[in-house]
């Protein structure tokens, strides 16, 4: 296990130094001007030429990289001249917002998933299934800000409209503050992301599932004479879930970008949204950032996540 | 059954193998995989195959005959050693130029059903080797590739058809007719009729000494069944654990096994007659197999000898002629068993035990 | 049986009292399987029509007598400004520049189009590339590539094409060019992992002894084998391309201004869905049922070419 996991983390490292030399590349060796860029689109050629003093752009390639790793270390990310801020704070400062998001989304998509899935394993091709599956298809086809605009559409505006305001617009109030208002305003937000990615899910538990209450183990523990709610969860769960968790791994990137994408349709002001704006004043610091954050972070929960699945499947520990 | 009408070994030695070893290496490690270990699968072999003749080789699973096939056509590089084909030494040459060879040199497999790709039609399989080696092209290779179908007894208009629509044996007669193609001197069969049924078994053999006949081959016919290499071969050779313990015409094996191993391999095979089989006596060896990784030290079937003694423990007999033997006939034992010697006794006598609990009646007879 | 074997099936409509019952390759099987599936003819059906429609977009654009990028002012947005419904003169209304939204969904198609099935093509290609080399010569290439592919694939794909666009500047070859980059490693992944056992089938022993070379190997044995996963994936490719590309453009990372573009038409409803519900309504469900008529279509080729794998949805 220890080997296992000591190569996961290595591999992580490796990842991540793969990131930071490439989001260095990219900014810094581009045939563009860095400092340009840094300074900003508004920039006199004073400012220009002090960004440049400042950063050591005249200093040698891996020079520059050293110290870019250096600081990235001491989790020092630079600093935004737009928005005048240290980028490291900035981010910090909208972090809760996708947390907060993409947790929940994450939280409800497993949980929809899951429980639809089995539901329609227990069942098939009962109605539960029959329904399942419309849903799943309909779901699957959709890109997150379709959904996000229709169910805005549709359960925000005709239903305030009808006089019913539960569902929120958009914008955010902090867990601390106000916890409903929190999670109301994160509804919608949150089963657009949910349902997108649930879909997945849905069939994989279900098939999943599906062969494992085949195997003959399970078959032992029925004839037992084991409930059927135990024999489901404490028994085939297990193993069915072990797809499930790698699917998820794989889902992590694609959950932050569903997350940046969720944050523009419902004016969320989150990570995701900073780096959308960001784009178009050309803020780059603060894309610097974004960029090597959320490359941190998933490349942390690849590891939790493998760290999981070979918990529940000791092949994985022992290959 | 006949086997072969050319006159044993007189031919010139078409293939020699010189010391031929192969072992794989066993990798671990993290980042870096290290050797560690080393799977000795062929461990220093020496033999001739002469021209027009079948030598057989036979052993159990694990004793390296599939690979030694390998290291015969250089479908495997070899760890160390010679393989001298048809004079010329082919034991470090590129597969480029392999590639010239394999007109003269072939091989048909073992399991019919993963030696055919099953996405590509018979047709295209067996007219494979003709169109790699440019040696006919479109209507003349079709005519080709169904002759060929004839020969080995295939319908030439199943041409199109996918292996899957064939039957194992009909698989295996695709097999031996895509060897065929560039008519070879020397084929390697590796267990060619181990996956089939018994009936079909008979089938393929007679068509393999049947080819023999009328296209002048020289075969090396693996099998780890020895009542089925008594009835092709010429000459036998015993393998077990990467090495040769004894080579010996089929009439000299069977009549005067000199080895213990080749004893209780011919003793354990099945007679048709009961009350024969009551009285023979068997001889049965204690344990499994050792592991190629690690051999024994001395003469490698030492564990499991009814006869071992010390000296075989420290020194590895050579594969020679021993006494009485007549010329090719050669054993590598130090105490090879003697005409009257039986050797059940011997098994019974180091207490193994095991003689006893299995009722093969008779088995100490004369105690 | 190995995975790929095909099945050996006498399709009962064959079996006639008497005649010769014909076996069928895996080809043909497959595409027997194909036709009978009805969701993957409807599909197919749809994927015809909006590719007629796309390629004759020109010809929208000349029946209704609006060009793409022509805005009204006057006839198409109210004295508010706000968009016009749809009415006779814009069968789908106008968005917020006045401009007919039905040429915009016929020109938006093109480009839908044309990036998932370049995207995806290109995509495969590569994915087979490498996967074939990493699988089929091993060692150190293996690693190498593989390494490579795995790192790729925990790459936020999302945030690299932010930061690219920062750079380079939104346009539409890019966006083709970040799609494929980021999807030929599931190919490449999942057809390594095919050659890897396929290499070690006794078929490619016996071509190896038969003289072929690597290549041929490589192009005559292991390729057709590979062939049914690929085409699965080249059709689950196309809907995830098309994706992408609008979410892209949502974003304002894709397509330029004033290009119709379904994912950029949706960012502007963003600000209208409440007074210009069309402006929603018609590129959505163009998106939408474009994107399902492809994956409809690819998990049925998938069900065709191996019908013992997993169904994605099942249906009847």
């Amino acid at each position: 296990m220890l080997r296992f996991l000591v190569r996961r983390v290595l591999f992580g490292i490796l990842v991540l130094w793969v990131v930071t030399v490439v989001v260095f590349a990219i900014f810094f060796l581009a045939p563009h001007d860095p400092a340009r860029l840094i300074a900003g689109r508004m920039a006199t050629p004073a400012t220009v030429a002090a960004v440049r003093h400042n950063l050591g752009l005249d200093r040698p390639v891996y020079v520059q990289y050293g110290s870019f790793v250096w600081n990235l270390l001491h989790g020092n990310l630079g600093y935004s001249y737009y928005r005048a801020q240290p980028v490291t704070q900035l981010l910090l400062s909208r972090l809760p917002v996708t947390a907060s998001l993409a947790l929940g989304a994450a939280v409800l998509w497993l949980l929809i998933g899951v429980g639809i899935g089995v539901l329609a394993a227990v069942r098939p091709r009962s109605l539960e299934d029959r329904a399942a599956t419309v849903f799943a298809l309909t779901f699957y086809s959709m890109p997150p800000f379709l959904l996000g605009l229709v169910l805005l559409y549709l359960l925000f505006f005709r239903l305030h409209l009808a006089g019913v305001t539960f569902f929120a617009g958009g914008g955010y109030t902090p867990l601390t503050q106000d916890p409903l208002g929190w999670a109301q305003h994160l509804l919608l937000p949150w089963i657009t992301l949910a349902l997108v990615t649930s879909v997945t899910y849905i069939r994989l538990t279900r098939g999943s599932m599906l062969d494992v209450l085949g195997e003959d183990y399970i078959r032992t523990a029925r004839s037992k004479g084991l409930g059927e709610l135990r024999v489901i969860v404490v028994h085939a769960l297990r193993s069915a879930l072990t797809p499930v968790v790698t699917q998820f791994g794989v889902d992590l990137a694609t959950l932050l970008g569903g997350a940046i994408v969720t944050e523009q349709v419902f004016g969320l002001p989150g990570l995701g949204q900073l780096s959308v704006q960001s784009v178009t004043n050309q803020d780059l610091p603060v894309i610097i950032g974004t960029v090597i954050l959320f490359a941190f972070f998933i490349v942390v929960a690849n590891i939790l996540v493998d760290v999981l699945y070979a918990v529940l499947d000791p092949r994985v520990r022992l290959s | 059954m006949g086997s072969g009408v050319t006159p044993a070994g007189t031919g010139p030695a078409l293939l020699r193998l010189e010391e031929v070893v192969k072992h794989f290496p066993i990798r671990r490690g993290i980042v870096f995989r290290r050797e560690v270990g080393r799977v000795r699968a062929v461990d220093g072999v020496s033999l001739e195959v002469h021209q027009g003749e079948t030598l057989g080789l036979v052993g159990e699973t694990g004793c390296g005959k599939s690979t030694l096939a390998r290291c015969m056509t250089r479908l495997y590089d070899l760890t160390s050693g010679r393989v001298v084909f048809d004079g010329h030494d082919i034991s470090r040459l590129p597969q480029r130029q392999l590639r010239r060879l394999r007109t003269d040199l072939q091989m048909i497999f073992q399991d019919p059903y993963s030696s055919l790709n099953p996405r590509r039609r018979v047709g295209s399989i067996i007219g494979d080797p003709l169109a790699i080696h440019g040696v006919a092209d479109g209507a003349e290779r079709q005519r080709r590739v169904q002759e060929l179908m004839v020969q080995v007894g295939l319908n030439p208009e199943h041409y199109n058809r996918f292996p899957a629509e064939f039957s194992g044996g009909q698989r295996q007669r695709i097999g031996i007719a895509r060897a065929l193609a560039l008519h070879p001197r020397l084929v390697v069969c590796d267990e060619p009729v181990s996956a089939l049924d018994v009936s079909i078994q008979a089938q393929i053999l007679n068509l393999l000494a049947d080819l023999q006949e009328r296209l002048g081959l020289t075969y090396v016919f693996i099998a780890h069944d020895l009542s089925v290499v008594r009835h092709v071969s010429t000459r036998i050779a015993v393998m077990y654990l990467g090495k040769i313990v004894e080579v010996a015409t089929a009439g000299d094996l069977f009549a005067r096994p000199r080895h213990p191993y080749t004893c209780a391999l011919l003793s354990a095979i099945p007679v048709p007659d009961p009350d024969l089989a009551d009285r023979r006596s068997r001889v049965l060896l204690a344990g499994d197999v050792p592991s190629p990784v690690d051999p024994p030290a001395g003469c490698r079937f030492h564990p499991r000898c009814p006869k071992a003694r010390e000296r075989c423990r420290l020194e590895e007999p050579r594969l020679e002629r021993r006494n009485g033997d007549p010329e090719g006939h050669v054993t590598a034992c130090h105490y090879p068993v003697g005409p009257d010697e039986d050797l059940a006794r011997a098994a019974g006598a180091r207490g193994d035990g095991i003689g006893d609990a299995v009722g093969t009646g008779g088995q100490h007879g004369d105690r | 049986m190995a995975t790929g074997e095909p099945v050996l099936a006498m399709e009962r409509a064959d079996l006639e009292l008497g005649g010769e019952v014909a076996a069928r390759g895996p080809w043909r099987l497959a595409w027997e399987r194909l036709r009978r599936d009805r969701a993957a003819i409807a599909a197919t059906a749809f994927i015809v029509f909006i590719s007629l429609v796309a390629i004759g977009a020109p010809l929208v654009a000349h029946l209704t007598g609006h060009p793409p990028d022509a805005q009204y002012r006057d006839t198409g947005l109210s004295i508010n400004g706000i968009p016009v419904g749809p009415n006779r003169t814009f069968l789908f209304g106008t968005d917020e520049l006045g401009r007919d939204v039905l040429v915009r969904v016929a020109y938006g198609a093109r480009i839908s189009l044309l990036v998932g099935a370049v995207a995806s093509g290109l995509a495969v290609l590569v994915g087979i590339a490498v996967g074939m080399c990493a699988g089929y010569f091993g060692a150190a290439v293996d690693t190498l590539l593989s390494r490579f592919m795995d790192v790729i694939l925990s790459f936020p794909l999302l945030l690299f094409a932010i930061a690219l666009v920062t750079v380079v500047g939104p346009s539409l070859p890019l966006s083709v060019a970040i799609i494929v980059f980021f999807s030929w490693a599931p190919v490449g992944r999942v057809v390594r992992g095919q050659v890897l056992s396929l290499r070690e089938k006794e078929f490619v022993e016996a071509a190896r002894s038969v003289g072929a070379s690597d290549l041929r190997i490589l192009a005559v044995d292991i390729l057709p084998n590979l062939a049914a996963q690929i085409i699965v994936y080249a059709t689950l490719l196309v809907p995830l391309s098309i994706v992408f590309e609008a979410t892209l453009s949502f974003l304002g990372l894709g397509v330029v201004p004033p290009t119709a573009e379904w994912g950029s038409m949706l960012a502007e409803a963003v600000s209208y869905y409440q007074v210009a519900w069309w402006y929603v309504a018609f590129p959505g469900a163009a998106l939408l049922f474009t994107t399902l008529a492809f994956n409809i279509l690819g998990d049925s080729v998938r069900d065709a070419v191996d019908p013992r794998g997993e169904r994605m949805f099942v249906r009847g």
